[in-house]
């Protein structure tokens, strides 16, 4: 053998093992980079994922641009799209949130099933649009007998979309607490000191009580300017105060509803006594009354005055009483 | 080496001086502003449409100039131009690399003048233009190198037609994902494209390490050289007339 031979295959080799020894150092560097690439179709595309998504995206807005509504019969045809599109592009946010609004109502499931892949997908970790969609379909629109499941897994979506928003909105917040109540109408219902939840409503009350007395500190108030933490993330700060409204209003239309219900009126005895204590408000109808009334605007109760002079009754504006000034102290 | 730079500087030459070239680069950047005005029918995707057709038509360019070369060295056999160039003091040896490094020389200017006219079309459209769409393009322009060699490798013993083929078809596959995770056999043997193919990461722009592209470009540069040594050992037992 020659010495230019030798040396030919010398270089082969170390080639050959210079390029075998990099490429698997850099696979998991390539797949680092690219996360979902695991996902994308096993058809051979040539390295064209990418564009053969674009165009199929372009025909799919084209195609939807025809059909006059979403139907039964098209949405498997949508699904079907949307599914070649997110195969070759998993990574493609605005295909699972239009594809998944598009199905959400006449075939929710697959619309959760795209929404959710999209909240599921790695480098789309910080969307929280797409978890709150896939959980409102699934909490709201779909219908079925797993329930139990299936409010499970949107209580799961909701969370996750908490998370992800940097300061989450109410009503993030209050799709989790609307699932919570459903979750608690599983089961036996029983709630705490024996009440029995008997229906959505009253549920969503002691949903909302649960949180309001997880989120509070020690010294029975909410965090700071009402701030309440969720799922470790600090709701915006009116959110505490906005928890403590939609608590009140539960409770007047509950009473209002349910007058006679032992259950329900344990229930809001509870939230009057630990929430809405220092708050001025009619026993029979609790809608909140002024300083000086003593009757009730909503329901002519007769109501327990406060906010007047001990004189001579008048209604205060200040420490002193501006009819007879006398001195007022802590009324 | 100034053998193969003779070769090499004949082969781009040859190449760069065809008008042609620049007209299809000058279509070829139409085409990618053109995706500006696809706002509406891409309902607000133009601007990735517009990073990933940029990379789409520059590997298409980089995949284009790797074929022609198959069709250059059997036609330069054929008609006896390589016999004649071999009849002076130059190796057969020589002769491959000089093609191989002309063939990618051209290629690289190509690729990157489309890269620069992309990032020129952009910045007028938009904004400016992303790190991770340069890596990108970059990555398109180095993966000329390998891609140029499985063409040289094709076209000293097919038919050049043939070898075309061949070699499209290597780098279509070589682009479709890693065919197996046996080392030697997996980016040794078999290469993987796909390596130089963040088209996606590019457009949605996601962060590229330049360790990653470094990495890449040197394992571009040492499969070629594999490659290339299996040229130069069969072209060495060809007969050529």
């Amino acid at each position: 053998m020659k010495k230019s031979e030798i040396t030919h295959y010398v270089v082969m080799i170390v080639a050959l093992a210079l390029s075998s020894y990099l490429a698997q150092k850099l696979l998991p560097e390539e797949m680092a980079i690219a996360k979902t690439r695991k996902s994308l179709t096993k058809a051979p595309m040539g390295g064209f994922n990418k564009f053969s998504s674009d165009v199929q995206w372009m025909l799919f807005i084209n195609y939807c641009g025809r059909q006059k509504s979403v139907t039964k019969e098209n949405a498997d045809i949508i699904y079907s799209k949307l599914n070649n599109i997110l195969k070759n592009d998993p990574d493609f946010e605005k295909a699972y949130a239009i594809g998944g609004m598009m199905l959400s109502v006449r075939a929710p499931l697959k619309a959760y099933d795209i929404l959710k892949r999209g909240a599921e997908n790695p480098h789309l970790a910080k969307n929280s649009k797409l978890p709150f969609l896939a959980g409102f379909i699934l909490e709201h629109n779909v219908k079925d007998a797993d329930k139990a499941d299936r409010l499970q897994e949107a209580e799961r979506m909701f969370k996750m979309a908490i998370k992800r928003s940097g300061s989450p909105e109410y009503h993030l917040y209050s799709a989790l607490l609307r699932t919570r109540a459903q979750l608690m109408l599983q089961g036996d219902k029983t709630w705490r000191e024996g009440i029995v939840l008997v229906n959505k409503k009253h549920a969503y009350l002691a949903a909302c009580f649960d949180e309001w007395d997880r989120s509070r500190t020690a010294d029975g108030t909410l965090g700071a300017k009402g701030a309440v933490m969720v799922e470790g993330a600090v709701m915006s700060g009116d959110t505490g105060a906005k928890l403590t409204k939609r608590m009140l209003k539960t409770c007047q239309e509950l009473r209002k509803a349910n007058p006679d219900e032992q259950n329900v009126a344990k229930t809001i005895a509870l939230v009057m006594n630990k929430v809405l204590g220092s708050s001025n408000l009619c026993t029979h109808c609790l809608a909140p009354y002024n300083a000086g009334d003593k009757f009730c605007s909503q329901c002519g109760t007769q109501v327990d005055p406060y906010g007047i002079c001990v004189k001579c009754g008048a209604v205060l504006h200040g420490p002193f009483c501006s009819k007879c000034g006398v001195k007022n102290e802590g009324k | 080496m100034s053998e193969v730079m003779a070769i090499a500087s004949g082969t781009w030459q040859r190449i760069l001086r065809m008008q042609v070239v620049y007209f299809l680069v000058l279509c070829v950047l139409i085409l990618i502003g053109s995706a500006y005005r696809y706002d509406v029918l891409s309902l607000g995707m133009h601007k990735n449409l517009m990073v990933d057709v940029s990379l789409v038509l520059n590997s298409i360019a980089a995949i284009l100039i790797a074929v022609s070369i198959t069709f250059e060295i059997p036609r330069e056999i054929r008609e006896g131009v390589a016999s004649t160039l071999l009849s002076k003091p130059l190796g057969r040896t020589h002769y491959i690399v000089g093609k191989l490094v002309g063939i990618s020389v051209s290629g690289i200017v190509i690729t990157l003048l489309i890269a620069l006219g992309f990032c020129l079309v952009f910045s007028t459209a938009f904004d400016k233009v992303g790190m991770s769409m340069i890596q990108g393009h970059l990555l398109v322009v180095a993966s000329v190198i390998p891609m140029s060699a499985v063409g040289v490798l094709f076209a000293v013993f097919v038919p050049d037609s043939l070898a075309a083929i061949l070699t499209a078809l290597v780098i279509w596959l070589g682009h479709s994902a890693s065919i197996t995770t046996i080392p030697v056999l997996y980016g040794g043997i078999i290469p993987d494209f796909n390596l130089f193919n963040l088209k996606a990461e590019a457009s949605y722009g996601y962060t590229i390490q330049w360790g990653y592209v470094g990495l890449v470009i040197l394992w571009g540069i040492s499969f070629a050289v594999f490659l290339t040594s299996i040229s130069t050992l069969i072209f060495n037992k060809k007969d050529l007339k």
